[in-house]
């Protein structure tokens, strides 16, 4: 069962967004803040990684750069997830090293189409 | 006071203070669609889908209208006038459906113990979040504050700020009903790229 780390402030949408991935069977981690989410990537080396950018302590930017530059995490695939949907923030996300961007509102099926295109293959 | 003479960083301002106004009324809406869908998963043959499709069409109408109305293309400078129209568009343009919002989750609140487990604990957070923006149309001055913030944060130099709170107090006089409940739908109040 895949375990994906959600990096989320807002209380309601890790709520809400941490039950419909496990209804998809996927297990979920949960932290509130970059700094948090960095320390939990380390620990954890979940498959996937969730990462709101708009966040306290260290910023989903940040993070992505700490998590890449490190040996520890730097394969982890990450999705950006952000409700600024301005032009460049695609760019933006992907230069701090993120492997994919998504806008809220979350649309789930295309947000799954991303996830399944990220984690490992199940070795045949 | 214009910010002409400032380009190109009055580009960035208004990029910067756009797109906070945009975060920060996206993000209830956020919670307001993603609690809508999950009780429609969770509750597949439930008698109160017809009215949380209702709640999910306005959610979808709210970021509809905010992607129309706080489009940075369609703004040509962030001067004081402009600000304050675009923070009046915002209100009128996003009340309706926040109202809709709103006024369907009481609705099937009302329905208390006949509502499936965990449903009422669900349409209290949608309740929460459209309150939320509601609070936000009805503070202008406040949303507007704290996106002049992010706007002296990116540019600390330039002093967009002030002008970009005077302009939200204007937008916030009493005379434009700031302080009002939202109110039902108008055909005016929909957003139009050549307004």
């Amino acid at each position: 069962m895949p375990r994906i780390l959600l990096v989320e402030d807002n209380e309601m949408n890790r709520d809400m967004l941490s039950r419909r991935l496990e209804r998809r069977g996927f297990t979920i981690l949960i932290a509130v803040d970059g700094a948090q989410g960095v320390a939990m990537a380390r620990a954890e080396a979940p498959e996937l990684i969730l990462l709101d950018m708009s966040l306290p302590v260290l910023d989903g930017w940040e993070a992505a750069r700490q998590l890449k530059a490190d040996p520890r995490t730097q394969g982890i695939p990450i999705i950006a997830l952000t409700a600024h949907a301005m032009a460049g923030d695609r760019e933006k996300a992907l230069e701090a090293g993120c492997d994919d961007y998504d806008t809220k509102p979350i649309e789930l099926p295309r947000l799954l189409e991303k996830i399944g295109a990220l984690l490992p293959k199940p070795a045949s | 006071m214009s910010l002409r003479a400032a380009a190109p960083d009055a580009q960035r301002a208004k990029q910067a203070f756009l797109s906070h106004v945009r975060h920060e009324l996206r993000t209830p809406v956020n919670a307001v669609l993603g609690y809508s869908e999950l009780m429609l998963e969770e509750h597949p043959g439930a008698g109160f889908r017809d009215e949380l499709s209702r709640i999910q069409a306005a959610g979808r109408e709210v970021v509809e209208r905010i992607g129309l109305l706080l489009d940075a293309s369609d703004v040509e400078a962030l001067d004081a006038a402009r600000v304050s129209a675009i923070l009046r568009r915002v209100r009128r343009g996003l009340r309706a459906p926040t109202a809709a919002v709103i006024g369907g989750t009481r609705r099937l609140l009302e329905q208390g113990e006949r509502l499936p487990e965990g449903v009422r604990e669900d349409l209290a957070k949608v309740l929460a979040a459209a309150g939320r923006l509601a609070a936000l149309l009805a503070d202008l001055v406040s949303l507007a504050r704290a996106a002049a913030v992010q706007v002296d944060s990116l540019l600390p130099d330039a002093r967009y700020g002030p002008l970009v709170e005077a302009a939200a107090a204007a937008a916030g006089e009493p005379r434009d009903s700031a302080r009002s409940t939202p109110r039902p739908a108008r055909d005016e109040d929909a957003p139009k790229r050549d307004a």
